[in-house]
């Protein structure tokens, strides 16, 4: 096992303790803090995949931006102030089978697909196109041609967002 | 290399002038709202029906212009016949939204909806996404343009200012955000299958050759979830909860938008992702790749007409009752989808254009009572058809087409759809499409019970004397439009059909 490995299985093991513990614990709080071992173990993972910039934005956006304001959203809106507010879990077994069954499914048919083999992918190995270096000036280059359309959609999507946040928020 | 994408996205614009014109629509509305901040009449709908009409104008231009398909922004959207004709059901259905929203609104405060600015923007940009969503040839712009449309949808949805539209619009969030994550999902599959994003579907290209390659299984997989997403959008069943919750609580005028246009959308990405192959590779059709998906996909119309219909049977609200309605007929669409030939695809769109009318007419119809009345139940509909002849004959007239008996297109397309599914089962002698057929007819005739119920209070039971319903001239005279289109495709169904045909072609 090489230390890559050694790396990815450990990052891949917090990111599931990370999910089991949202699943698991009653306190909402508790949830929130095991959000943040998930996506630094996420982060972690797209590192060792030699996704760069993709783990830079993991860290921004969902470290320091969706779980600071979760936190602060679980703060603000808990009235009782000496228990902790209780998530309780409803059907266990029901959803524990569902669950299984679900995980089994997909991970049979991702065995199946055995990615290794996938023609793509050993075409882009022969050709060593795996990633060697920095990946954010190709990212820039392809956002500003390629994927110039869907930059300049999504635009119109936050604004769209933005409106309606809020009109939701301002109404009387 | 660098400066030849440059140039070819430059070259891009010039067939991207509806869209473009949408984009400055809703920058152009945002303003001017803002403008008239404080003031009690807005111009802000009038400019909005303008532009739409322009825009409309473009596409038309676009449609006569169009030698064969185009791809656009290097491979990003596809300009074809069939996105424009979609294009034109979008923009048509907008126009009447507005329309409708126009009724009345001067003697009524629940019309608030109409004084904010965002109602009209929000039209706007919903119209854009749907545009988009009929010409996205990629996977990415796909799943962009359906959350542009699923974001505005859950705003529009809550625009009325009680609690029954905060918790329908809430619901319609999480659902959508749900099966908006299940589509991702089946869509990162599909790419790491293929190693591409771009749909483009003519023969040999990338994404279906690679696709073929692997294992049938996680193909099948990744496309359900994906499919999925897009059955979430035309609501068909077990994808349709939000739907009659949210169609009970949002503005009249929107719930006619949304029981035809998201709908219409849902089946142009799902007539590019699923027919082309189909059409494509006529021989793959019972392979282990696709057959399975298709076995799938019958069974949900199936299930989607047989719950659409009954659940209607019960509904005493008539808001609801259309709901229900409306899953049942995006059941019969996926039906025409279903049946592999040219036929059934474009009898899907004949039906699309159809339903178009003869929706809004019924919604038009419940949105006048409601204006004089302020109810949308159905017991309370008893003896509106003997005090206003009018009203009573043009709702019969709307519930026929609805049901599909002639004189009237509701008839027409119900044909073309059957007729497309005999063709199928003739062809392959496919039991399940057998099945789907007699499901169907057997559907058309609950329907007849449910959709009947309304002129029958209206004419045969006595209500209470209560104060007489005056139309207005304006409501009168969009009534009367959208109940001759609902003829005229009976009696000239061979123009609209010749359309399609053309569209058809490239």
């Amino acid at each position: 096992m090489s230390v890559t490995e050694i790396i990815f299985y450990a990052f891949a093991a917090l990111t599931i303790a990370g999910a089991l513990g949202i699943v698991l614990t009653k306190n909402i709080l508790y949830a929130a803090f095991s959000l943040l071992l998930t996506f630094l173990g996420v982060a972690a993972l797209y590192v060792v995949a030699g996704a760069d910039l993709l783990a830079v934005v993991q860290i921004m956006i969902y470290v320091g931006g969706v779980l600071v304001l979760m936190i602060f959203g679980v703060m603000l809106t808990s009235k009782t102030t000496d228990k902790y507010l209780p998530s309780p879990s409803h059907n266990r077994i029901a959803g524990a089978l569902a669950g299984l069954a679900l995980f089994g499914l997909f991970f049979t048919a991702i065995l199946k697909a055995s990615f290794s083999t996938l023609p793509w992918i050993t075409q882009a190995e022969q050709h060593s196109r795996t990633v060697s270096e920095s990946t954010i000036a190709g990212i820039g280059i392809n956002l500003m041609t390629d994927f110039v359309l869907p930059f300049e959609i999504a635009g119109i999507l936050l604004m769209v967002a933005l409106i309606g946040a809020a009109y939701i928020a301002g109404r009387k | 290399m660098l400066s030849d994408k440059l140039n070819q996205l430059l070259q891009s614009l010039s067939g991207f002038l509806p869209e473009v014109s949408l984009a400055a629509l809703f920058v152009v509305l945002i303003i001017v709202d803002l403008i008239f901040y404080n003031k009690e009449q807005k111009p802000t709908v009038y400019i909005a029906l303008a532009g739409l009409v322009f825009v409309g104008v473009l596409t038309y231009q676009q449609w006569n212009q169009l030698p064969s398909p185009i791809s656009l922004f290097l491979g990003m959207i596809v300009v074809d016949k069939t996105a424009i004709l979609f294009k034109g059901i979008f923009l048509v259905a907008a126009v009447l939204t507005l329309l409708l929203s126009l009724h009345n609104h001067k003697e009524s405060d629940e019309r608030s909806y109409l004084k904010s600015g965002e109602y009209v923007s929000l039209l706007v940009a919903i119209t854009l996404g749907l545009h988009l969503m009929a010409m996205a040839a990629n996977l990415l712009m796909i799943y962009l343009s359906v959350e542009l449309v699923s974001i505005s949808s859950y705003i529009l949805a809550t625009f009325k200012h009680n609690k029954k539209g905060s918790e329908g619009g809430l619901k319609y969030l999480l659902f959508g955000a749900m099966s908006s994550g299940i589509m991702l999902y089946g869509m990162s599959l599909l790419y790491g299958f293929t190693g591409t994003l771009s749909l483009s579907l003519q023969e040999g290209t990338t994404f279906i050759t690679e696709l073929l390659a692997v294992h049938s299984l996680p193909v099948l997989l990744a496309v359900f979830l994906t499919v999925g997403g897009l059955l979430f959008k035309i609501a068909a069943a077990p994808f349709h909860i939000w739907a009659p919750d949210v169609y009970e609580s949002a503005p009249t005028p929107v719930v006619a938008f949304f029981s035809v246009a998201p709908k219409a959308a849902g089946f142009a990405v799902l007539l590019r992702f699923l027919l082309s192959t189909w059409l494509l590779y006529p021989d793959q059709i019972g392979s282990e790749h696709f057959s399975p998906i298709r076995a799938i996909l019958i069974a949900i119309a199936i299930l989607t007409l047989i719950v659409g219909n009954f659940s209607a049977l019960w509904q005493k609200n008539a808001k609801r009752m259309l709901a229900y309605s409306s899953i049942a007929h995006a059941g019969f669409m996926l039906a025409g989808l279903l049946a592999v030939n040219e036929l059934g695809w474009q009898s899907v769109l004949f039906y699309l254009v159809v339903y178009l009318f003869m929706n809004f007419a019924a919604f038009l119809l419940i949105d006048a009572i409601y204006q004089q009345r302020q109810t949308e139940e159905i017991e309370d509909y008893k003896g509106l058809g003997i005090q206003n002849q009018f009203l009573g004959v043009a709702f019969l007239i709307v519930m026929i087409a609805l049901t599909g008996l002639p004189p009237t297109a509701g008839f027409t397309a119900k044909l073309f759809i059957f007729s497309a599914l005999w063709q199928d089962y003739q062809s392959t002698g496919d039991n399940l499409v057998l099945l789907l057929f007699v499901v169907g007819l057997f559907n058309v005739v609950v329907a007849l019970f449910y959709y009947l119920r309304i002129p029958y209070y209206m004419f045969f039971r006595s209500g209470k004397e209560l104060n007489t319903i005056n139309l207005g001239m304006y409501t009168v005279l969009l009534l009367v439009f959208l109940i001759v289109a609902v003829f005229l495709f009976f009696f000239k169904a061979d123009w609209l059909m010749n359309i399609i045909t053309a569209a058809s072609i490239n």
